[in-house]
């Protein structure tokens, strides 16, 4: 069981890229890599909010926990 | 006054554990140069034990296979030294960039911990073989030193837990987005 987050999904379906989702949000493209490739360890509150708020989206959509 | 990183006291320390480090190669190799001078030339044997203090009064009784393994023990005891050395040298290099729970820096420190009890068991075992078979007396000297000798491994392989500790702290605030 493990929690992944939808980032490459939610690109698409914004059409966006890393480097725009970065521009809005402030987080490095390092980090939204990390994110996108599903290699993150944790969230921060923060990081969940400027990511939510860049793709308009809420959390549940952001992230799911899968068997 | 900075302690980690460029131009600090680890830094410095680099410096110097590197002039140990090439002071003590050299010692290595030239006894290296020594025993095999000693199996070639047979006579040099004694001359040389003349030198050490310890062995001198023996220099008449000794065979130069005998001489040749004293020198051989002590070549080995350095060469573990030597290795510690070098290891010591490379967590310093980290410790030195700034890098402080670098994931290696956990293996050397365990290697440093075997390396420094192999030579240590070495150093009781050489003795003994020394003493018992060799018949050479080399006088007391091993009590508190052993005491603190196996402390300082002891710390170092907590050292070790702790520096791999740090590292999985690293590892963690790294994917910490």
């Amino acid at each position: 069981m493990g929690v992944r987050i939808h980032l490459d999904h939610l690109l698409v379906k914004k059409r966006l890229s890393l480097i725009e989702l970065s521009d809005r949000t402030g987080l490095s493209v390092r980090d939204l890599e990390i994110l996108r490739d599903q290699k993150a360890l944790a969230m921060r509150l923060k990081t969940i909010e400027l990511l939510c708020r860049a793709l308009d989206c809420t959390p549940n959509e952001l992230m799911t926990i899968e068997n | 006054m900075r302690f980690l990183g460029p131009r600090s006291i680890s830094s410095l320390l680099k410096t110097a554990l590197d002039v140990v480090y090439y002071g003590l190669f050299s010692v290595v190799i030239s006894l290296a140069i020594i025993i095999l001078a000693l199996i070639s030339v047979p006579t040099l044997a004694k001359n040389v034990l003349l030198h050490i203090a310890t062995l001198a009064p023996l220099a008449q009784s000794l065979h130069i296979v005998t001489v040749a393994l004293i020198l051989l023990a002590y070549g080995i005891s350095l060469s573990g030294y030597l290795v510690v050395m070098a290891l010591t040298r490379q967590v310093f290099l980290t410790l030195a960039e700034g890098n402080v729970f670098h994931s290696d820096n956990t293996r050397r420190l365990r290697l440093m911990g075997f390396c420094l009890g192999g030579v240590e068991i070495f150093g009781y075992a050489t003795r003994l073989f020394t003493e018992k078979v060799m018949h050479v007396p080399l006088g007391t000297g091993y009590g508190l030193r052993t005491v603190s000798a196996w402390f300082s491994i002891l710390v170092v392989f907590v050292l070790a837990e702790v520096f791999r500790e740090g590292a999985k702290l690293r590892k963690e605030a790294d994917l910490t987005i």
